[in-house]
């Protein structure tokens, strides 16, 4: 056979599964380049911040003063008081927190402005101290009254190593959840019709998702004995943590799967999965606060249920939070489980109702 | 398609089409209890249509397909099986789908009628193509179905093998089970069958008992 033949039989294997080429070559090399569009700015300018009156004197100039001072690199959102920004700040739908003193506009005062950081949240903390010493004279320029900047921190602190070791959780969950066990069914294709004649694949799937899912407290207890041989003072095996890592495994497992019998098991399911699992994880703010890029950034990951998974999943882990604490975030991650086990549902349906498997 | 019973599989005027191509018409048959039957037909007749009709795999564009509510085992033209476990690990898995599993050594009586000992401990998807179908039948009858549906169970299967597995599903069907074979080799049970439904271009050119179905399936195909 002379290469001439080889590369036609080639060109022939590529007609004949155009699907997964046009996957491959395509859509996921395009769904990258779209997601590079996201990064806009390599400084923050959209970086969500809290705005609060730090004691009832705080005229609403004053806040005005600082929330437009601030807005050169962030996106000022009030608080009625200090706690509920520092609450707000904990569950990261702020990154700093700032407390306005009265009497900004009174030329003859002299003011302090509080900036609050949460020390949990390890990346910011060199930008924060940056973008503060800029601040403290820009608000002095800007203000009537004298100022200057008082920087507080809150919670416990942590190195970035410690702040990374629930992201590497997560998104090795994200892939185990998205790619593995997709892959999984798949390579038990060949058996489906069967199971079909002897069981409902609804059964055969909730069989999977719960022996898999029970697995993932397996990385979990492995990212603990990291974290106890490193001396980081905190686990994964909390009620709490494996408790978002169960259904963050439940509705990424049923999305991947949903995809797969949509697609009928076919082998372009894998790589469909695979883009949303990369898609997902540069999205979702694994590491860098959302508003850091982009504001398009910013509203993407917070109508992506993986970002409210890494929120509680730091939550639990980082800040010893209580899902309570994180209920904005849970009542996320239950909505998705629902949606992707009802789209899952329908795939299966859809698939039984197909005829026999290949 | 509705369950009724244990009378048998009723597939009446059932029509099935893949969008343009009809691959079955009108097709009425019955599969009644203690019947050895034969679902026969050359290449793109529709007897394998049929029989995912029968199994319940698939799902007629016209008619009804009435099916018993009696266990039904089915075994595969490609067969069917969990590639990563061993023989008996993977009779062990299906007979534990079973509402009432037949007693333990209903597994070695399969293993040893079909001769799959050999092979009880290897990895499903390491064998070979005889032992493959040899298996798929063994899981078929793993909970000792009272209806037996089979398609092409001879495939890749030494000639030794092939004796053996047809009176050995021979002695199964009686007065209270069934086995319906579909297959091109009505030869290979010749002495088996003692009901042929031959199909033809998607309909039925014959069905009824027969007492020499070699004959019987040359002359309704001419």
């Amino acid at each position: 056979m002379g290469p001439l033949a080889l590369l036609r039989k080639e060109a022939i294997t590529v007609r004949r599964n155009l699907g997964l080429f046009v996957v491959l070559l395509v859509v996921v090399p395009a769904a990258l380049a779209a997601g590079t569009s996201v990064y806009q700015q390599t400084i923050p300018q959209d970086l969500p911040v809290a705005v609060a009156p730090a004691e009832e004197a705080t005229t609403e100039s004053d806040v005005r003063l600082v929330r437009g001072a601030v807005g050169f690199f962030a996106t000022p959102v009030d608080y009625d008081d200090r706690a509920a920004a520092v609450r707000a700040m904990q569950r990261e739908e702020v990154y700093l927190t700032f407390v306005v003193p009265p009497d900004l506009t009174d030329a003859d005062a002299e003011a302090t402005v509080t900036v609050i950081t949460d020390r949990a949240n390890a990346p910011l903390s060199d930008p924060a101290a940056l973008t503060l010493g800029l601040l403290e004279s820009r608000f002095d320029d800007a203000f009537p009254a004298t100022v200057s900047l008082e920087r507080e921190a809150v919670g416990t602190e942590r190195t970035l190593s410690e702040f990374m070791l629930p992201s590497a959780l997560f998104a090795l969950v994200v892939l185990y959840a998205l790619v593995y066990v997709p892959y999984q069914v798949r390579e038990e294709r060949r058996v489906m019709d069967r199971l079909r004649t002897e069981t409902r694949l609804e059964y055969v799937v909730a069989a999977k998702l719960l022996f898999y899912g029970l697995l993932v407290a397996v990385p979990a207890g492995v990212a603990s004995a990291a974290a106890r041989y490193y001396g980081y003072g905190f686990d994964a095996l909390g009620v709490e943590t494996l408790a978002v890592l169960g259904l963050s495994f439940l509705y990424t497992a049923a999305a991947g799967l949903a995809v797969l019998f949509a697609l009928r098991l076919r082998q372009a399911a894998v790589f469909v999965n695979l883009g949303l699992a990369v898609g997902v994880l540069a999205l979702s703010g694994l590491v860098y606060p959302v508003g850091f890029y982009s504001a398009l950034r910013l509203t993407i990951a917070r109508a992506l249920p993986t970002h409210h998974s890494l929120v509680a999943l730091r939550g639990t882990m980082l800040r010893g939070g209580s899902l309570s604490f994180y209920a904005d975030a849970v009542t996320w991650l239950v909505a998705a489980t629902g949606a992707a086990v009802l789209l899952l549902g329908v795939a299966i349906r859809r698939y039984d109702r197909g005829g026999v498997g290949g | 398609m509705v369950s009724v019973g244990d009378a048998g599989f009723a597939v009446e005027t059932a029509s099935k089409r893949y969008g343009d191509v009809t691959a079955l018409s009108a097709v009425s048959v019955t599969v009644a209890p203690g019947r050895f039957h034969g679902l026969v037909g050359p290449n793109g007749s529709g007897k394998t249509t049929l029989f995912h009709l029968l199994s319940g795999l698939a799902r007629p564009t016209d008619g009804r397909v009435d099916r018993p509510d009696a266990a039904v085992g089915v075994g595969f033209q490609r067969p069917r099986f969990y590639p990563d476990l061993t023989v008996r690990e993977n009779l062990s898995v299906f007979r534990s789908f079973a509402a009432d599993p037949p007693p333990a050594d209903w597994t070695d009586r399969l293993l040893e009628a079909l001769r799959l000992d050999p092979a009880a401990h290897r990895k499903a998807g390491d064998l070979s193509g005889g032992f493959r179908t040899k298996l798929d039948l063994a899981l078929a009858m793993i909970k000792r179905p009272r209806y037996l549906l089979l398609d092409e169970p001879l495939t890749d299967v030494d000639d030794f093998s092939r004796r053996r597995i047809v009176a050995f599903l021979a002695d199964y069907s009686g007065e209270k089970r069934s086995v319906v074979v579909s297959t091109h080799n009505v030869e290979a049970f010749a002495d088996a069958f003692d009901r042929l439904t031959v199909l033809a271009d998607g309909t039925v050119a014959f069905d009824g008992p027969v007492d020499d179905p070699v004959a019987r399936y040359r002359a309704a195909l001419e």
